[in-house]
Order: structure tokens, then C-alpha cells, then sequence
């Protein structure tokens, strides 16, 4: 008898442990797939920009282009 | 060359802004004493205008590869193609881009040839070309990555340069060679301004312009000056070119 009531009683404890566990497992799953996201958000900001050029952290930036073409070996005296 | 550098030299003392000299090729051979000298007093001409970077054309060639590649080292910019490979190596035969960075500013330069660079005598047997504008789609990815402004030197002409800026995004400044076209206002496609100053060394052209993003230069402002008699030889240019006339008569 003592033994069936012990094994009742094993079988109550388990049954109480479940609902426990099952509590605990989607608040560990959550926190490891938020990081993931914002892991993977800041990722594709820093792709993002490298992809856009370096301006795309900066400013406007003004200058100033001298040019000529097609020149033909004219020294002198055109040019 | 000499009155070239007096414009040069007030135009650099009349900004703050960083200011580059850029060529769009062919000026190396045509005139007589580039031609005597193979190109020496052009490249030494180009030292002291203190140019940042060249792109080849079909007159670069003109006296040979191996002739290209030696006034090549002796100028102290680079010379620029992003589709001249080696016939046999299939590598390419010039730097691709160059980057320089000037008041705190990266400027990423890609230089382009044109098609008729394999008319020049016996490039066809030196050299292979590769196909201009997937040259140009395959570099300007990694060039845009390091570079603040990226400029093209484009040896394609004036309409293929049109055609390239309104399918190839996130090139800011197109410096025009190939077509000769003498644009007193620049040409603007999308974001993209397209420069072109002449032929024969007769103008120089000068942009003032302000990238505020990949592909959008914006204020662009084009001056064109003729470098006629009215502009006084500079005197370190004319003592070179005269030194070169004495040894090439």
C-alpha cells in the first residue's frame, strides 16, 4: 500500500513540475530571438551604408574638378 | 602646357574647397614634340601641373604598349583603365581606380577606354579588351564602398556617357573624353553630371559642384576657360617645353 501511495504521490509531483516547465521555456526562447533580430537589424544598417558609399555618413561635401581630354600631345603653344 | 598651368595655378589659389586635375585620356601623342619625345615631355609636363590621375586612350597607345608603360612609371599619377587587360594574361594592364584623399575627403577615380584603343598599331596583339560598361558595373560597387565622390574617366564619348549615368547608379561625376564635346554647361543625368572640356589642350574645364550622396551631385557650376594668347605662359612650363624643343628640333 505504502508503496502504491508513494508512487501516487511521485506521479502528483510530476504532474505539478509540468506546467512549470512549460512556463519557463517560451521566456528563454524570446530573449536569444530578440538579440537575433537586433543583431540582424544593426547588421543590415552597417551593410546598408557600407553599400550607399562612405557619404552616406557624412555630409555634403563640396570640391572643385580642373579636367581636360583628348589633349594630343599639344605642349605648345595651344594649351 | 604653359598657359594651362597659369589657369591651373589660380584656379587652386582661388578655392578652399579640395581641388583635383584630371585628365580623359589621349594626351600623350598627336602633336609633334609629344610625338619626337614619345610622350616623355607630356607625362613631364603633367608632373609639374601636378595631375592626380589620367585614363588611357587610343592616342596613349599610339607608339606602343611598352612605350605606354614606361612613361606610365615615370608619371607620378597613376594611369587609369578598367578594361585594358594583357592579351595572353587577361589581367588588367593599369591600376583600375585610384583613391585620394584630400581635405579629409575620399575621392574614388575609375578610369574607362574606348573600343578604337585596338585600332592602335599593334595593340590588337598586346592587348584584349573587355567590355566598357560591365567594366565599369563590376569596379564601381568596391570603389563606392571607400570613396566619398566617385568620378568617372570615361573615354566612351558623350552619348554612351549619358547612356552609362542613367543606367548605373551611384556615379557622381562623369569627366567626358573620346567625343571631344566642349560643354560650357554640364550635362546632367539622374544625379550625375558629366563634365567635357574640348580637345587639343586648347580649354581648360573647371567643375565646382557638392555630392550630397552616392549619385547626387547637386550646384554643379562649369566654367570653361580658352587658353588663348591673352593668358600668360607660365614660366616654369615654358622653360620645360622650350628645354624639350631644343632636344627635338
Amino acid at each position: 500500500m505504502s508503496k502504491r501511495r508513494k508512487s501516487k504521490h511521485q506521479k502528483s509531483e510530476t504532474k505539478k513540475s509540468q506546467p512549470l516547465k512549460s512556463e519557463t521555456q517560451p521566456t528563454r526562447r524570446k530573449l536569444p530571438l530578440l538579440i537575433v533580430v537586433a543583431a540582424t537589424a544593426v547588421v543590415l544598417v552597417l551593410i546598408g551604408s557600407r553599400v550607399m558609399g562612405g557619404n552616406s555618413n557624412r555630409g555634403p561635401v563640396a570640391f572643385t574638378i580642373l579636367h581636360t581630354n583628348d589633349t594630343a600631345g599639344y605642349v605648345d603653344p595651344c594649351g | 602646357m604653359a598657359r594651362r598651368a597659369t589657369v591651373i595655378k589660380e584656379a587652386r589659389s582661388s578655392t578652399q574647397d579640395a581641388v583635383l586635375l584630371l585628365d580623359a585620356g589621349s594626351a600623350l601623342t598627336g602633336q609633334k614634340l609629344a610625338i619626337l619625345s614619345q610622350g616623355q615631355v607630356v607625362i613631364e609636363a603633367m608632373n609639374a601641373l601636378g595631375y592626380d590621375a589620367m585614363t588611357v586612350g587610343r592616342l596613349d597607345l599610339d607608339q606602343g604598349l611598352e612605350n605606354l608603360q614606361t612613361r606610365a612609371k615615370e608619371a607620378r599619377f597613376p594611369l587609369l583603365s578598367c578594361n585594358i587587360a594583357g592579351k595572353d594574361s587577361d589581367k588588367l594592364l593599369f591600376a583600375p581606380y585610384t583613391i585620394i584623399k584630400r581635405n579629409g575627403i575620399r575621392f574614388g577615380i575609375l578610369g574607362v577606354s574606348e573600343t578604337d584603343v585596338i585600332t592602335a598599331p599593334g595593340a590588337d596583339a598586346v592587348i584584349a579588351l573587355f567590355d566598357a560598361s560591365e567594366s565599369v558595373r563590376k569596379y564601381l560597387p568596391e570603389l563606392r564602398r571607400q570613396s566619398d565622390v566617385v568620378i568617372l574617366l570615361s573615354r566612351l564619348g558623350l552619348e554612351a556617357n549619358k547612356l552609362l549615368a542613367g543606367t548605373i547608379e551611384g556615379i557622381d561625376v562623369i569627366v567626358n573624353g573620346g567625343s571631344r564635346e566642349l560643354l560650357s554647361q554640364p550635362e546632367t543625368v539622374g544625379g550625375t553630371v558629366i563634365v567635357s572640356a574640348g580637345y587639343e589642350g586648347q580649354w581648360l574645364g573647371r567643375l565646382d559642384a557638392i555630392v550630397e550622396g552616392p549619385g547626387k551631385t547637386v550646384n554643379a557650376q562649369v566654367e570653361i576657360t580658352t587658353l588663348d594668347p591673352e593668358v600668360a605662359d607660365d614660366p616654369e612650363l615654358a622653360a620645360l617645353v622650350a628645354e624639350y624643343s631644343q632636344r627635338y628640333p
